[in-house]
């Protein structure tokens, strides 16, 4: 799935393990979301809207002929 | 909606955390080593052997209690990832058990009698190999 993580990230000057710690997820999960290689769940992805202040569907964008990773 | 890991338990996320596990099964496995040896060399009372059948037993309830919470604790790709392995490791330990035993009656092995321990050994193994192949892929 394709999201603006990255861009949300880099905007407010945060590594990967910062916004890790902030989400209380691994880096790694980080990376894999930002990758695009690992959808994350769905309390994740309100926590991630949350912090970041958007709404999911502006955070994530669905592609319906993306598989489900 | 928690996703925090929780320092109520012993056991944490963390790597470090693997050394009480790791602890729990070893010490399981001695136990284990040590009963078959005494079993073998010993005519010890029935209370004794049925102390030494039991200890190894509770050493690898603890041990499981350990990955459990670790699987708990963990976030949710760590938590993917010990899936994949774990679906790995499973079915393919009893593909290999099949294997071995086919081969074995089909007198293609030499018919050697094998207990718990190989598979164990060989179920780890897989484990982590499954767990290393599932890394890789989320890096």
């Amino acid at each position: 799935m394709k999201s603006l993580l990255r861009e949300l990230r880099v905007a407010r000057d945060w590594s990967q393990a910062d916004l890790a710690e902030k989400l209380h997820v691994s880096r790694q999960t980080i990376n894999a979301i930002e990758t695009e290689k690992y959808d994350p769940s769905l309390p994740l992805s309100f926590k991630i809207s949350r912090l970041f202040k958007r709404p999911i569907e502006e955070i994530f964008m669905f592609d319906e002929a993306d598989p489900p990773k | 909606m928690n996703t925090k890991p929780d320092s109520q338990s012993s056991c944490t996320s963390n790597p470090e955390s693997w050394l009480a596990p790791m602890l729990w099964g070893l010490g399981s496995g001695l136990t284990a080593a040590v009963a078959t040896v005494l079993f073998l060399l010993t005519k010890m009372p029935l209370p004794l052997r049925a102390t030494f059948v039991i200890l190894p037993v509770v050493l690898a309830l603890g041990y499981v209690r350990c990955v459990i919470g670790m699987f708990r604790r963990a976030d949710e790709l760590q938590r993917r990832i010990q899936l994949e392995s774990l679906g790995f490791a499973f079915p393919a330990t009893a593909i290999l058990v099949m294997a071995v035993d086919l081969l074995q009656q089909a007198k293609i092995l030499p018919a050697i009698h094998w207990s718990w321990g190989p598979i164990i050994c060989a179920m780890c193994l897989l484990w982590f190999a499954g767990y290393l192949n599932a890394s890789r892929r989320y890096r």
